[in-house]
């Protein structure tokens, strides 16, 4: 037990000494030590810009993820349930899978222009098709022998989805989830990048600007902390919960 | 209850022949039949889960079914399985399972499982009970308890029951109107 909450903190240590190491040999603006870090972290804080930063990202975050996976979600089980539409809608689904997410953020700017929606659409719309490929296939896999029981015991709409789809659904989903996530704040940087004047994307792009790495280097691991604590506290309980009748 | 189908096939292969049955009250209908010859079909027309090849379903009234396998959900304990169908009613004791309400399928052996889809079956307080062999992988003490019940069901008077089974010892047991699936495609016969 102890080994297993020890050695993660050894090893996130270990990195982190070796960064110094590194940082004290070279001696180069290109490699900000962690102490260096450390003091634009607390300057960043103090002065409430990290959070303001942060927190705009993270609310763009929120607004294309809660698209993405509810039109994802959608169109995932509308194909995985029916081969017609499935048939017919692939090759959409292939191509969108492989447009560069860059080219979608330019459309996006250049169609709805430079604005939040077009922000968020163009996020949204790069997650779409990796989300309905993976409840695709969970749509696929469900066991067409427990459709009879629901069929024979009278289970419809609402109460069919609770008892007898949600819970095959629940493993894709969480995928799903942690994949969009780890998918939607990355595009949320590029799209602030290009054309917001706020957001930890925009602050990297105003450093870079400016040579100023250990400010990128501390929006960059705030947004990632973030993102860590997510995955700790709500997407792995979850996934924990989903699969405790597994005995798993 | 009325039953008629013209015939059943699954694409080019006819199965099921002209099907005519009478379904009553307080009667158990066994129906028995090589393997293959289209019981578990027949159960799934009489059931709705299919349509004969004009199309039509069978009944509208409320059914009470088991199936071949036990089809339990896997998320779900055991109460609560019997639950999702209706109130328990002291099924789970009555048919030897006392103690397992708060397991879950994958904790049950294949027997125990069969049983509780048996109590689903009749959970769900039903207007005709289908049973797709009731009996198999069950030992002698659980074969009786299952047979009590579908006798007291039987002797309730309000339920037609039809059932499949390879055994003709259990259909005379129930005192079951027998009936034989046999042919290509397959049609239904009295039984001896």
């Amino acid at each position: 037990m102890f080994r297993h909450v020890l050695t993660p903190i050894f090893s996130t240590f270990f990195l982190v000494a070796l960064w110094a190491i590194l940082a004290a040999l070279m001696q180069s603006r290109y490699l900000p030590a962690p102490t260096e870090v450390i003091a634009t972290f607390a300057s960043e804080l103090s002065s409430g810009a990290l959070l303001f930063h942060v927190g705009i990202t993270f609310l763009r975050v929120v607004g294309a993820f809660i698209l993405a996976m509810t039109f994802g979600t959608v169109f995932g089980l509308t194909l995985g349930r029916n081969a017609k539409a499935n048939l017919f809608f692939d090759p959409w689904l292939i191509f969108a899978l492989n447009v560069p997410a860059l080219v979608t953020i330019i459309f996006c700017y250049l169609w709805i222009g430079l604005n939040e929606a077009a922000a968020i659409t163009a996020v949204a719309l790069n997650k779409i098709p990796n989300t309905a490929i993976t409840i695709r296939e969970g749509a696929r896999a469900l066991d067409p022998a427990l459709d009879d029981v629901a069929r024979i015991f009278r289970k419809s709409g609402w109460n069919k989805f609770r008892h007898f789809i949600w819970p095959q659904l629940e493993p894709y989903m969480a995928a799903a989830v942690r994949n969009g996530l780890a998918l939607i704040w990355k595009i949320v940087l590029i799209v602030e990048l290009l054309g917001r004047s706020n957001g930890v994307g925009f602050q990297i792009n105003l450093s870079f600007a400016q040579f100023d790495l250990a400010r990128i280097l501390v929006y960059a691991l705030s947004f990632m902390g973030i993102v860590a604590l997510i995955e700790t506290f709500a997407i792995k309980p979850w996934e924990k919960r989903a699969r405790a009748w597994r005995g798993a | 209850m009325e039953f008629s189908i013209t015939s059943k096939s699954f694409g080019e292969r006819k199965v099921l022949g002209p099907i005519n049955l009478a379904l009553e009250k307080g009667t158990v209908t066994a129906l028995m039949g090589a393997s293959g010859s289209g019981k578990t079909t027949l159960l799934r027309l009489i059931a709705r889960l299919e349509t004969d090849d004009a199309g039509t379903r069978q009944f509208t009234c409320k059914i009470g079914m088991m199936f071949q396998e036990p089809q339990l959900l896997p998320w779900k304990t055991v109460l609560e399985n019997i639950e999702l169908a209706g109130p328990d009613h002291g099924l789970l004791s009555s048919l030897g399972l006392e103690g397992t309400a708060h397991l879950f399928p994958r904790q049950l052996s294949l027997g125990m499982a069969r049983r509780v889809a048996f109590a689903r079956a009749l959970a769900v307080q039903p207007e005709l009970l289908i049973l797709d062999e009731p009996f198999a992988s069950l030992d002698d003490h659980s074969v009786a308890l299952v047979r009590d019940h579908i006798i007291a069901r039987r002797d309730a008077g309000d339920i037609p029951i039809i059932l499949v089974t390879h055994n003709r010892e259990d259909a005379r047991a129930l005192d079951a109107h027998t009936l034989i699936l046999a042919g290509s495609p397959a049609q239904l016969d009295a039984g001896t």
